[in-house]
């Protein structure tokens, strides 16, 4: 069964009498258990794909099944779910520990093991030192853990993530990135979320979908969605004794003692490098510089 | 309808007051200083006509507490907003209706709570209580009005947005203003009076007006306003489905709740 299954979802807005469209017709599947990266530019309707999957929006056109079951006519699909952004806000006069225990009787979490829960998630997201703080007095970084808390509280089977990691320190967002995959390899979690770190998305995602002014131009895994746009990767060698000419003519560029030639995907590097050796160059050092999610996001703009 | 999260709503609101010695002396201060400003001159007032200072101070007591029992769920629900977590509330698969039914619980308990100290207050001025019963008839009927007062000014806010919370604060006094608090109906020019008639206070004014004169509640009026607070529920409640219905297909309710 698919966890996920957005159908010819439109939607569009109205401001001051001016037709807005932030989805087109946009139609995805999304499998149990797979981390699912939405990218796109601002504006490009991910934000809004996210609140017409929790219901915060209602869809214009089309519809939304969660595990099979259209949102409209089963509300307690919601009690499944759990949605949070980098930019979520709790009650200010709250200490983490109430907030979390509210969102436990909320959730139904049952009494007695409440404790267990938070302590388990005071454990694995380090948050024991501010539990008694107020929200208020919270750093950007314990707010998104916390924030990260609440949204796992449920033991959700799916979790949607708006810029989980907007705003952290880098080892905090490492942290954070690391739990985002326990979950879902302890509960098989279907997570689906939403980025503008690339190299997170990269790292995170099985799978992506490109949405460019609410449209969907791309879908795939990272691999394949960045292949499907660069047909070709640079090698960059370092060697000793450059000879312009006969590298030239092997197809290298030569620039001192650095030389770069681009690779087609099926190319063999070793045959490349065997034929260098053997021309008696005497390799220094070797990069293979393969095409980012960056780039790959970069000429989807363009 | 499921109980656990309206029990939860209710833990973290009482919770959060309890945290706020600000608040608790907010929601004290104004009831009670008004009762006592009102029972002074009512002590002062009896040399003229002891009816009349007693109108006034309990007419004041019920006013403050139609005023409380709306305005405590509304400024809960601004709270919501102002705090940005009513996204997380909406977003856990709580019901339009579970959120309105705590805020109006939360209301209750503690306007009920004020509403007894302010009572008290004015048994010390010399105001003889009407029997208990017809008393919590009253009462519930007050808290109805309210309610359903209260109701409209959340799906009106949900509908215009944030920047007419002042109606959580404000939209009563102009009830107040056409429900006769103080005078007859017929103070008013006809077409004011043809909207007290409609207006549930009217008849909890009314009641009290007559109290100390008539000696006991007027069982009628408190039906009247019973019966006028059933209807206006029936029309605000799907309006408020309706508001909360029509703002996911707009986008308003995202905009208001983060």
């Amino acid at each position: 069964m698919l966890a996920v299954k957005i159908n010819k979802v439109s939607k569009y807005f109205k401001n001051n009498g001016a037709r807005f469209d932030a989805l087109k017709n946009l139609s995805i599947n999304i499998q149990k258990g797979e981390i699912f990266g939405v990218l796109g530019a601002n504006g490009a309707g991910k934000t809004t794909l996210l609140n017409c999957i929790n219901g915060m929006l209602i869809p214009d056109k089309g519809n939304i099944k969660i595990f099979g079951k259209e949102l409209a006519k089963n509300r307690k699909i919601l009690e499944k779910m759990n949605s949070v952004s980098g930019e979520t806000r709790f009650h200010w006069n709250l200490s983490a520990n109430q907030i979390l225990n509210f969102y436990c009787m909320l959730y139904k979490v049952p009494k007695a093991e409440r404790e267990k829960r938070i302590k388990g998630l005071i454990s694995d997201l380090e948050i024991s030192e501010f539990m008694d703080k107020k929200f208020t007095t919270l750093s950007t970084g314990q707010r998104v853990r916390l924030v990260l808390a609440k949204s796992l509280i449920n033991h959700p089977k799916l979790l949607l993530l708006d810029e989980p990691t907007l705003g952290l320190d880098p080892d905090i967002a490492i942290k954070v990135r690391k739990k985002i995959c326990d979950v879902r390899d302890k509960y098989n979690t279907t997570i689906l979320l939403t980025s503008h770190y690339m190299h997170e998305v990269e790292q995170l995602c099985d799978r992506i979908a490109f949405l460019h002014k609410g449209q969907l131009i791309d879908i795939g895994s990272v691999k394949d969605v960045k292949t499907s746009k660069f047909n070709t990767y640079k090698i960059i060698i370092d060697i000793k004794n450059p000879k312009k000419a006969p590298l030239q003519r092997m197809g290298f560029k030569v620039r001192g003692k650095q030389i770069t030639k681009q690779l087609k995907h099926d190319q063999d590097i070793s045959k490349v490098l065997s034929e260098l050796v053997k021309g008696g160059y005497k390799i220094i050092d070797m990069e293979v510089k393969k095409p980012s999610l960056e780039d790959y996001f970069v000429k989807m703009l363009k | 309808m499921r109980f656990h999260k309206i029990k939860a709503l209710l833990y973290r609101d009482f919770l959060t007051l309890s945290k706020s010695k600000q608040r608790i002396i907010e929601s004290l201060f104004f009831p009670l200083t008004s009762t006592l400003i009102w029972g002074l001159f009512a002590n002062y007032f009896k040399q003229f006509s002891v009816e009349t200072a007693m109108m006034l101070l309990i007419i004041n007591v019920f006013w403050s507490f139609s005023y409380l029992s709306q305005s405590a769920a509304n400024l809960q629900i601004n709270m919501d907003v102002w705090s940005r977590s009513l996204y997380q509330l909406l977003v856990s698969g709580i019901h339009e209706l579970e959120y309105i039914i705590a805020r109006i619980l939360y209301s209750v308990i503690s306007s009920l709570i004020i509403l007894g100290s302010m009572l008290y207050i004015t048994h010390l001025f010399g105001f003889q209580l009407p029997a208990l019963l017809p008393l919590l008839y009253l009462i519930a009927a007050t808290l109805l009005a309210s309610t359903s007062l209260c109701i409209l000014i959340v799906a009106l806010f949900v509908l215009l947005g944030r920047e007419y919370a002042f109606l959580s604060w404000s939209f009563l006094q102009l009830i107040i203003l056409l429900s006769a608090p103080f005078f007859p109906i017929k103070t008013y020019p006809v077409w004011m009076q043809k909207v007290a008639y409609v207006l549930p206070h009217t008849w909890i004014f009314e009641t009290l007006k007559r109290l100390p004169t008539e000696g006991a509640l007027n069982i009628n009026l408190i039906n009247r306003s019973l019966i006028i607070s059933m209807a206006v529920l029936c029309i605000v409640l799907p309006f408020y489905i309706y508001v909360f219905k029509k703002s996911k297909k707009s986008g308003q309710l995202v905009r208001l709740s983060t």
